[in-house]
């Protein structure tokens, strides 16, 4: 299902209204079975999926925790992410692996045979994947201990409002939550319409209208563009998977709020990083606290533990660098199976290893922030080329116009002329609302001349979202 | 926190009141008028109480091919127009006026020939637009006797396929795709991109299809909705051209890319193929256009150019036909631009008039009745 639409607003209604009228034991049996009914409004059959990908872990959690001994705890643990990597690689990766294996097969004349059938990919794979594998290392690791209730545990796994695009939650975010017994709080109510409003905003009103310019500019033939066209397409598109994810993530808490249950945040101002390892501390943060604590800290760890001179201060920032790079080449396969994902991957790693190596070199002065923020901000807004483009080909086109000088010209322009006006005014809005919140509210002189603030801001936001509303362009993040 | 509540409810209730009042007033709101010029307006038109001129929508086109079906079952012949605004448009509409498709009607039934004219169009429509309003037909096995397409030079710098127009067709079929080159490709990728991007088929679009119309019924203003979009965007559009070409203060000669040039002629001959592998005859003209003194609002040399290709290209081939029309409207009969620029497109009833007989004309001698 879904958020963008009539359909979920109704069913977010009936979930809600029901949650607070059963009794708490009720509960959780109700959150289970609408999570099914959210998922099964996309395709029924895979259900069973998820149900399969969640009894694998609960066992294998369950067995981790009482295996007493290492071997049997690390067979099950490898049990657990076998499975689950393997049904993602399944699903999500046998064209890819198969488009590139025939590619390289061509060159020797040799032609693989077709696949013989048609892969769909599940919706949510991603997200619900990496959820379950956190929950079997937590356990292993003896940071949780594993739930005794498997309708907890398969409510946590597939938890409607997160379960296909996130926020990637750990268990001891949620199952606690699950159980408690929670009683109805009107600020909760409150703060969660508020939040699905700002969400349902910023798909509906922002990113499906800046959704429109970005793919005239991207189905254009690259060739003749000059470079402030790319940079131009390159911030639309940055824009609108921005207001895009973020609403998402916006609907996702607000939904969570109004059934007691709070999420953490997932975007915290990205484009005003003043780092590239700022942008990722801000940017979809579930994602990369999870890369960090399941891939780049182990990734270390057990390079170092190869590595007997692992003391040395170059080497351990040898084995830093490697770190990173591998954590964002999985980083950019997680997002697409594509090289242009791999390329804005490790576009990433790059920067912030190149990032590392100015620091350390003290060549960044932290007095002037807005530099760095304006430095962050363009090669954040560039490496969504890759990720935008449809192919390697498109890409390098557009790269090459950035880097010539001679394509800094203003006549030519080739993207259409709203493309640049749009650009402004979304920037110049994102840096109001920035501004407004980063000073304290009781300060604001308008908010004391206008205490009824917010009843105007949720009217307009009311109108806007009743004008645009239409299920007609899935969440971008749907896709991974 | 409680009054954080009430003010948010309150909200809701101001954003919806608000809403519902805003929609009622722009309820008579045409936002195909825009754009189209000072003075400029569409214009319906039926016959026999059916609906011979549509847009790119979806219960228009329903009840265009209903007629289709109609004048089969009683051995009519048909000629499916097909075209961008100037053939729905009317500077200066007074009552009594017609469009080109319903003079052209008239003249066939003067000459008492079972021939109708039945028109698709839509504003600044590319030929990949057009090639999707003849599959509109052609998927439904509705296979006209003669297909006519303006080509407009202007349009060949668009690109995309309106989505309302996309909806309106099926999956392009294995076959369609064989035979149809390169332009029906086109249309395939994006039929393909806008099924990916919805619901189809599945219990949501149900249940949301379901949901939209109690809506419509029940929650004033909501049936007013594309109405409330469409000026929201005239509004910003407009106010925005309107500030940008003050500023610019002269005409900027359109550049049309060949890129488009090419992605369009191609639709244009993917249109022909399919039609004359369906049987159909196929008429393709250069549109009227005026002769202003002065320079030529598009790049001369190319248009002349673009068109003279156009033309070579037809006489090579069987059962299409190509048609000059560019100077048979006079002048005096032509509109203005909203900027006072003239309006090469669009021109009064008279113009319609002359379009529609010539059109007719044409057919009386080549149509075989």
């Amino acid at each position: 299902m879904l958020f963008n639409s009539w359909g979920y607003i109704f069913f977010l209604f009936i979930g809600f209204s029901l949650h607070w009228l059963l009794p708490h034991q009720f509960r959780i049996i109700l959150l289970s079975a609408f999570s099914f009914i959210f998922y099964a409004m996309w395709r029924w059959d895979f259900c069973l999926l998820m149900i399969f990908s969640a009894c694998v872990d609960f066992i294998a959690a369950r067995q981790i925790n009482a295996g007493d001994q290492i071997k049997i705890k690390k067979f099950w643990l490898w049990l657990s992410i076998s499975i689950n990597v393997g049904l993602l690689i399944f699903f999500k990766y046998s064209y890819f692996l198969y488009d590139n294996i025939q590619m390289i097969g061509s060159l020797a004349n040799f032609k693989l045979p077709d696949l013989g059938f048609y892969i769909i990919l599940p919706l949510g794979i991603s997200f619900y994947t990496f959820q379950t594998i956190s929950y079997t290392i937590d356990v292993y690791r003896a940071e949780i201990k594993p739930t005794n209730n498997f309708l907890a545990f398969l409510t946590y796994v597939t938890f409607w409002p997160q379960l296909v695009a996130g926020p990637i939650l750990r268990a001891n975010q949620v199952i606690p939550q699950l159980l408690k017994r929670r009683k109805f709080d009107t600020s909760d109510l409150g703060i969660g319409i508020e939040r699905v409003l700002i969400g349902l905003f910023k798909k509906v009103v922002l990113a499906d209208n800046i959704a429109f310019w970005v793919d005239k500019s991207f189905a254009l033939d690259p060739v003749p563009f000059t470079a402030f066209d790319v940079w131009v397409s390159a911030i639309l598109f940055g824009f609108q998977i921005y207001f895009d994810f973020s609403g998402y993530s916006d609907i996702a808490i607000g939904s969570a709020r109004i059934l007691g249950i709070k999420f953490p945040e997932n975007f915290n101002w990205p484009y005003f990083s003043t780092s590239p390892a700022d942008f990722w501390r801000r940017w979809h943060i579930s994602l990369s606290s999870w890369l960090r604590d399941y891939i780049y800290i182990p990734t270390i760890t057990f390079l170092g533990s190869k590595n007997p001179s692992y003391g040395a201060i170059d080497q351990k920032n040898r084995l830093r660098n490697i770190s990173l790079m591998w954590v964002f080449f999985i980083c950019g396969l997680w997002h697409g199976a594509g090289w242009t994902f791999i390329v804005w991957g490790l576009m990433h790693g790059l920067l912030i290893f190149l990032y590392r190596r100015i620091k350390s070199l003290q060549l960044i002065n932290k007095e002037k922030p807005l530099i760095s923020w304006c430095v962050t901000f363009c090669f954040v807004m560039l490496a969504w080329i890759p990720f935008r483009s449809s192919s390697l080909a498109q890409t390098y086109i557009l790269f090459s116009k950035i880097l010539n000088p001679l394509q800094y010209t203003i006549s030519n322009r080739e993207v259409n002329g709203y493309c640049y006006i749009i650009t402004l005014a979304v920037f110049s809005g994102m840096a109001i609302s920035y501004y407004l919140n980063s000073i304290d509210n009781q300060t604001i002189v308008f908010q004391k001349l206008f205490p009824y603030t917010k009843i105007l801001k949720v009217a307009c936001m009311v109108f806007a979202v009743l004008v645009y509303l239409r299920p007609i362009r899935q969440f971008i993040y749907f896709q991974f | 926190m409680k009054k954080n509540v009430y003010h948010i409810f309150l909200g809701i209730f101001c954003g919806i009141i608000i809403f519902s009042s805003y929609a009622t007033i722009v309820a008579g709101f045409k936002p195909e008028n825009f754009g189209l010029g000072k003075n400029t307006h569409v214009k319906t038109a039926y016959q026999n109480g059916y609906l011979v001129n549509a847009g790119p929508n979806k219960n228009h086109i329903i009840a265009i091919q209903k007629y289709f079906t109609f004048l089969r079952q009683n051995n009519f012949k048909i000629a499916l127009w097909l075209g961008a605004s100037q053939l729905h448009a009317i500077n200066h509409l007074k009552d009594g006026d017609m469009l080109a498709v319903e003079y052209a009607n008239l003249s066939a039934k003067n000459r008492a020939s079972k021939l109708e004219y039945l028109q698709i169009s839509q504003g600044n429509a590319n030929l990949n637009e057009i090639l999707c309003m003849y599959l509109c037909f052609a998927q439904k096995k509705l296979i006209p006797d003669w297909v006519i397409v303006a080509v407009v030079y202007d349009d060949l710098r668009e690109e995309g396929i309106n989505n309302d127009l996309l909806h309106c067709i099926e999956k392009i079929s294995p076959d369609m795709l064989y035979y149809g080159g390169y332009g029906i490709q086109t249309v395939a990728d994006e039929w393909e991109q806008l099924s990916k991007t919805s619901m189809v088929e599945t219990p949501h679009e149900k249940i949301e299809t379901y949901l939209d119309s109690w809506l419509q019924s029940h929650f004033p203003g909501y049936r007013h909705r594309g109405l409330v979009r469409s000026k929201i965007h005239t509004l910003f559009r407009g106010s925005l051209l309107h500030s940008m070409k003050k500023i610019m203060k002269v005409r900027r000669v359109p550049e049309i890319r060949g890129h488009l040039k090419q992605y369009n002629t191609e639709a244009l001959w993917s249109l022909v193929t399919l039609a004359k592998s369906n049987g159909s005859n196929v008429l393709i003209y250069k549109p009227p256009h005026p002769q202003y003194p002065g320079p030529f609002i598009h790049n001369r040399q190319a248009y002349d150019a673009y068109f003279e290709k156009l033309k070579s290209k037809i006489n090579n081939m069987e059962d299409v036909y190509y048609l000059d029309l560019e100077k048979i409207v006079p002048t005096q009969f032509w509109g203005l631009m909203n900027d006072g620029f003239p309006d090469c497109y669009h021109f009064q009833d008279t113009g319609h008039k002359i379009l529609g007989k010539q059109i007719d004309a044409f057919m009386s001698e080549f149509a075989k009745e």
